[in-house]
């Protein structure tokens, strides 16, 4: 088994509105898989399919290598689901335990999977009282130990630093990144980009149930990377601009005064680009690489759609 | 089997809810029969002044007769019946509640979702529930026949000379009409057995609405709506329709759950007219027809349950 998800042509409809349409997924099994959009994309639609949850118009998922439905794939699988779901008048630990006899698991197995869970979270000192009286945070990181409760080789999370204080964000960051380490497979649907760039080395990016975007993250910013290029007048800019627009390499005049271009990227090299100019007798003052954010990148991605 | 089986007592255990019913109930159904024991010792025909000779020797024997009549419904076995009649209503409206609340609540917390993500069978997930729902309101209903057994030999309530029942006049206007003789056990276990129906269709009828509806509130409301609208609708049919059409009001649930009980009162001789209406329009089915309609519709509603949770997306 090479994926850890494998979804094919998923179609969802709600009344008239294309939540998912036609989406193809593969997470590879050990991977840390960003999965990025705006509010209303279908991202949780997607989650809910892939977990079987919701079933699909059209298309198909393999869950570990099995269907979504069976018991033995969801055996492998955390998911934190949106909002956190928990019984409130049960105590957190009682909470687990439910979930853990659920799961088959009985006794010392459950007590101790039970300890270990709420310890990752830090939430052991709190076991004892009531899921109703939890901040959402709280319930939150409750809702973590459920997901780690199985042990699981796939984890699927959505929005799981949603109601966090700081310190808590930065907590189930590490624990992500500490899950990923473990070489345990990590689908991650948030909003926050800058959690994508630290941690995920594949992301799609999803916009009216399509995706738009899908593969390494490191690639997906090399194509958003721009060559800033600096003369020392605005003559010789555009000069450069039109010699840059013959060789079909679209530009963009930028600075205070006109004397800069911007350049995509996503064909020619900067040196390429450097050589032609120099052809024109055109001796840029600055050269300069710039790197792309995630945030850039998912603007330009989901905008233009 | 076994792990939800656990699991759902675990859920069950911190409910107060389910043993306000549990526990409430029985309790209610023991108030309700000493109420009822201590008033019938009461009944007797009051006279003011001086009554003539000659009446008062019929007075007497009325009152004998009363005394015996209304001690009848706390002898034993009869006092089974007697207490599940009295607790009835608490016990159609806790079997309800309780299938509504099991249900429903699962999809308010959103607690469904995560209970399917560990346990994707659905159908047996819902039999489970379904055996919790009927064992709590089993173990309540059977609590309070057997606190109708007991009763009896705590609280005593004298039938003084039972042959004075003879003496009833249904026509001096002081006697209320009814069957005056002892019921057996057999026929007290038959009507309770079929007083057990009225909580199974709440369950049914609750427990329904609430999965459609995904919330424990709209369950009970839509139950109770569907089975006043069900009746009226019956009631008015009943009496205008003609010809083989007459049958249609007769199929209906709460219909047919009347009649089932009338049938079991008068097999055991607790009613006269069996499961027959003063309705116009009414048209009787043996009581074996009727009982089959009665356990079709429940069925019927029980197994839309999992038809529904089968085919439901979870967006909880």
């Amino acid at each position: 088994m090479d994926a850890a998800i494998e979804a094919r042509g998923l179609v969802r409809h709600f009344g008239a509105v294309a939540a998912v349409d036609g989406i193809d997924l593969t997470v590879p099994v050990g991977s840390v898989y960003g999965f990025l959009g705006p509010n209303g994309s279908g991202k949780t639609t997607t989650i809910r399919m892939l977990l079987g949850l919701l079933r699909p118009e059209r298309g198909t998922v393999r869950l570990m290598g099995g269907s979504p439905r069976d018991a033995a794939s969801l055996a492998r699988v955390g998911a934190l689901v949106e909002r956190p779901a928990l019984y409130p008048y049960l105590s957190a630990r009682e909470n687990l335990l439910l979930f853990a006899t659920l799961a088959g698991m009985t006794g010392h197995e459950a007590d101790r999977a039970i300890d270990e869970a709420l310890g990752v979270v830090g939430l052991g000192a709190v076991a004892r009282r009531k899921a109703g009286g939890f901040s959402t945070g709280m319930l939150q990181r409750l809702s973590m130990a459920l997901v780690l409760l199985r042990d699981p080789s796939l984890v699927i999370l959505d929005e799981p630093t949603n109601g966090l204080d700081p310190g808590g964000v930065v907590d189930v960051r590490a624990l992500i990144a500490e899950l990923a380490r473990s070489g345990r497979t990590v689908f991650l649907s948030t909003h926050v980009l800058t959690e994508v760039e630290q941690l995920c080395d594949r992301v799609a990016v999803l916009q009216r149930g399509r995706l738009v975007a899908d593969g390494l993250t490191r690639e997906l910013l090399e194509r958003g990377q721009r060559l800033a290029i600096g003369f020392d007048t605005h003559e010789e800019a555009a000069r450069a601009a039109a010699v840059l627009a013959e060789a079909a390499i679209a530009t963009e005049i930028a600075g205070d005064d006109k004397d800069a271009l911007r350049v995509s990227l996503d064909g020619p090299s900067p040196s390429a680009i450097n050589r032609l100019l120099a052809e024109h007798d055109l001796h840029p003052a600055e050269l300069v690489v710039r790197r792309a954010s995630l945030e850039s990148v998912f603007l330009d991605l989901t905008e233009g759609v | 089997m076994l792990s939800l089986l656990r699991a759902d007592w675990y859920r069950i255990r911190r409910r107060w809810d389910v043993w306000i019913i549990v526990f409430g109930i029985p309790i209610l159904a023991v108030l309700g029969y000493l109420s009822g024991a201590l008033s019938s010792a009461n009944a007797q025909i009051q006279t003011s002044g001086d009554v003539p000779p000659e009446f008062q020797a019929q007075i007497a024997a009325q009152n004998a007769a009363m005394q015996a009549y209304y001690a009848l419904p706390y002898q034993f076995p009869h006092s089974i019946v007697t207490t599940l009649q009295g607790a009835s209503v608490w016990l159609v409206l806790a079997a309800a509640f309780l299938a509504a609340s099991m249900l429903g609540n699962e999809f308010g917390w959103g607690t469904i979702r995560n209970v399917f993500l560990f346990r994707p069978d659905r159908s047996r997930y819902l039999a489970v529930r379904l055996a919790w729902i009927v064992g709590l309101i089993g173990v309540t209903c059977l609590a309070v026949a057997a606190l109708g057994a007991i009763l009896p030999s705590i609280v005593h309530v004298d039938p003084g000379d039972p042959s004075a029942l003879a003496n009833l006049d249904p026509n001096s206007g002081f006697m209320p009409f009814g069957p005056t003789s002892p019921v057996s056990l057999g026929g007290a276990l038959l009507v309770a057995a079929a007083m057990l129906a009225l909580p199974a269709a709440g369950i049914a009828l609750a427990g329904l609405a609430a999965l459609k509806f995904r919330s424990a509130a709209t369950g009970m409301l839509c139950a109770g709506i569907y089975a006043a609208a069900e009746g009226i609708a019956a009631a008015l049919l009943m009496s205008r329709a003609t010809g083989d059409l007459r049958y249609i009001p007769q199929m209906a649930l709460t219909t047919r759950l009347a009649a089932l009980l009338g049938d079991a009162q008068q097999a055991a001789g607790l009613a006269t007219g069996g499961g027959e209406s003063s309705s116009p329009g009414w048209v009787a089915l043996p009581p074996a027809v009727g009982a089959v309609i009665v356990a079709v519709w429940i069925g019927g509603l029980i197994a839309l349950w999992f038809v529904v949770l089968r085919r439901a997306d979870i967006n909880e």
